[in-house]
């Protein structure tokens, strides 16, 4: 193979380190072109070590306004009452923040899932999944150590003869074999009662972190009456354990009657479908069992919006916490969002069901306490983004999907329960068989949004 | 002599060092001002800056420039506690920075990234680094195999290849 010259103008005669330092910089557009100008270059951009510096570098840079991509409700569907519930999610991108570089998203009325690079929009499509479901869950994860994307489904298949939620695993690129049961032990907690009621794993998407895929198990997940832990799912060897929940879960838990709920009626505008358990008890669900990740860790944000019996001097609205090791399954407290009363600026927090954690912006990640305290991007059910800067006690919207064109989707936005935002990541990834004219990327590219602030 | 120097002090108490580039010229900087370098911070912990550091890999021009770049930067820590003082000088630095890298050809560019790396100039090596990325932002593969003397070693067929598989990249 011929080598670049290296006159003096030519990069190549800068050590290869600094010739990554330079396209560290360079956003996934003109890496593309670059990689069409000679061997060298293609080499070094498609290589997967590149890519995990990219997205290293990329990260580390937390400066660096954030951008979100959002999955606006179809319109075509919204407008319309009759249509199946579940084509108003497609497509919808599952999850909150990108696995390396990659989102999954789904059809689910077409039973199909696609991953996309939403920098590039490039989009691969996945071989279709074995038979009808009732109710799925699904995420994605990668492997390190094989350098390989996998999709995990739990479902609950629509057959009656078929106990208990299946898994099924897909290496993405490895179409071959196609959706299979995965490597690891069957998993116990799966196969066990929860068929009976019904699933409710479609509730929340997974959360990759650690190398491994975690849902909450909910109460109703177990047919018990207080949440149970957490399944994590190694990708790697696929195989399941459980983690158990921080200390404070299940005290918070808030079993009420369904008059309590209606008289807190301030919290109806976005509330949630409620979950009917045993003796006609009502759950202020999610509280305490929403999972994010955050700078690389398993995080649970404590739900402290609703609480009846909170101090009235009590400003925090949400603790983020964080899982320690996944052996002792410890659990400290990270972060606090805390919003002095009265501020109308906090109610846009109050109302959704849901408000997830995207990312920590700004701030010194090296240092801990005495600097500048970081702020962080949540993203609600109420289709918008805000930053909470913690030194001011202000909370920024920086993005909302009202805004957008799909302002006429708000009758279908009293029904969504999805958040519909994710953050977006700039990602040399490419995948081969991708796709980029297709209508599912033309929708994710032209959705970007910069959440630019001040 | 070097020595002499390298003890003087300024007005504002610091202790001054001499650097020396690869021919020979040399420089007289503060401590302040040199420790931006890494490098010479390490040095200068070690005590070992007292006949002047000697710097094998950077020539005298570019070393003016660093030089320059560590002149103007040293304010920064002393300017953070006022808020007023820091923006206007951020403006300034911003400016100064930008006319900095504007007017350099590559080879320049290039030498400066080397030095900024080998003194450990974080900042500096980070706005050089995207200086040559913004130039090579929203150039086609010809115009980037032009402004770096990039051969191409592609065949016909690999070069039609690769630009299916990127055509998402070409259009505007």
């Amino acid at each position: 193979m011929k080598t670049v010259e290296t006159t003096s103008s030519g990069l190549f005669s800068l050590p290869i380190d600094l010739v990554e330092e330079i396209l560290m910089w360079l956003p996934s557009r003109s890496l593309a072109r670059l990689r069409c100008t000679c061997r060298s270059w293609n080499e070094l951009i498609s290589s997967g070590g590149f890519v995990d510096r990219y997205l290293q570098n990329a990260a580390a840079r937390h400066s660096a306004p954030a951008k979100l991509v959002l999955t606006p409700l179809s319109k075509r569907h919204a407008r319309s009452f009759h249509a199946p519930m579940c084509c108003r999610d497609c497509p919808r991108i599952i999850g909150a923040r990108p696995c390396r570089g990659l989102v999954l998203f789904c059809r689910p009325c077409a039973l199909t899932y696609s991953v996309c690079n939403p920098s590039t929009g490039g989009v691969l499509h996945l071989p279709p999944c074995h038979s009808e479901w009732y109710m799925s869950s699904a995420g994605i994860g990668f492997d390190s150590a094989t350098g390989k994307y996998k999709v995990v489904q739990l479902v609950d298949p629509s057959s009656p003869k078929v106990v208990g939620t299946q898994c099924r695993v897909l290496t993405v690129g490895d179409d071959p074999l196609g959706w299979r049961e995965p490597l690891g032990e069957a998993c116990t907690i799966l196969q066990e009662d929860h068929a009976k009621e019904g699933g409710c794993i479609a509730d929340v998407d997974p959360v990759f972190a650690n190398g491994r895929l975690h849902w909450t198990l909910t109460p109703k997940f177990l047919v018990c009456d207080t949440p149970q832990g957490i399944l994590a799912f190694s990708i790697g060897d696929e195989s399941f354990v459980t983690v158990p929940l921080p200390p404070f879960a299940s005290a918070d838990l808030d079993v009420c009657s369904s008059s309590v709920c209606v008289a807190t009626n301030v919290y109806l505008e976005h509330v949630r479908p409620s979950k009917l358990l045993p003796k006609n008890k009502e759950i202020f669900a999610p509280a305490g069992t929403v999972l994010a990740e955050l700078d690389g860790c398993l995080c649970m944000v404590r739900d402290l919006r609703h609480r009846r019996n909170m101090d009235l001097n009590e400003t925090t609205m949400f603790e983020i916490w964080k899982l320690g090791t996944y052996e002792t399954g410890e659990w400290s407290l990270d972060y606090r969002i805390d919003l002095p009363r009265g501020y109308r600026a906090a109610e846009r927090l109050v109302t959704p069901w849901l408000v997830m954690p995207l990312a920590y912006v700004g701030g010194d990640p090296a240092s801990t306490g005495g600097q500048r305290r970081k702020a962080v991007l949540l993203a609600t059910t109420a289709h918008e983004a805000h930053v909470y800067d913690p030194e001011a006690a202000v909370l920024h919207r920086v993005a909302s999907m009202s805004d957008d064109e799909s302002r006429s989707c708000d009758a279908a936005f009293y029904l969504d329960n999805r958040l519909r935002l994710t953050l977006y990541q700039e990602s040399p990834v490419q995948m081969d068989g991708m796709e980029h004219d297709g209508g599912d990327a033309k929708l994710i590219r032209y959705s970007i949004l910069n959440s630019e602030q001040n | 002599m070097a020595a002499a120097a390298a003890e003087a002090t300024t007005d504002g108490g610091g202790k001054m060092i001499i650097l020396i580039s690869a021919d020979g010229k040399r420089f007289e900087v503060t401590e302040a001002v040199a420790s931006q370098s890494q490098l010479i911070s390490n040095m200068i912990e070690d005590d070992c800056t007292e006949n002047g550091v000697r710097l094998p890999n950077v020539d005298g021009d570019i070393l003016t420039m660093v030089v320059d770049y560590c002149n103007m930067h040293a304010g920064d820590a002393a300017a953070a506690g006022d808020t007023m003082k820091a923006s206007s000088t951020e403006e300034e630095l911003k400016k100064f920075d930008a006319e900095l890298v504007q007017a350099l050809e590559n080879p320049v560019l290039f030498k400066l990234i080397l030095a900024a790396n080998f003194l450990n100039i974080k900042s500096l090596l980070d706005m050089t680094c995207q200086r040559v990325a913004d130039m090579m932002s929203g150039k086609t593969p010809e115009q980037m195999r032009e402004t770096f003397s990039i051969e191409n070693d592609f065949t016909p067929e690999e070069e039609a290849a690769i630009r299916q598989e990127n055509a998402w990249a070409f259009d505007d």
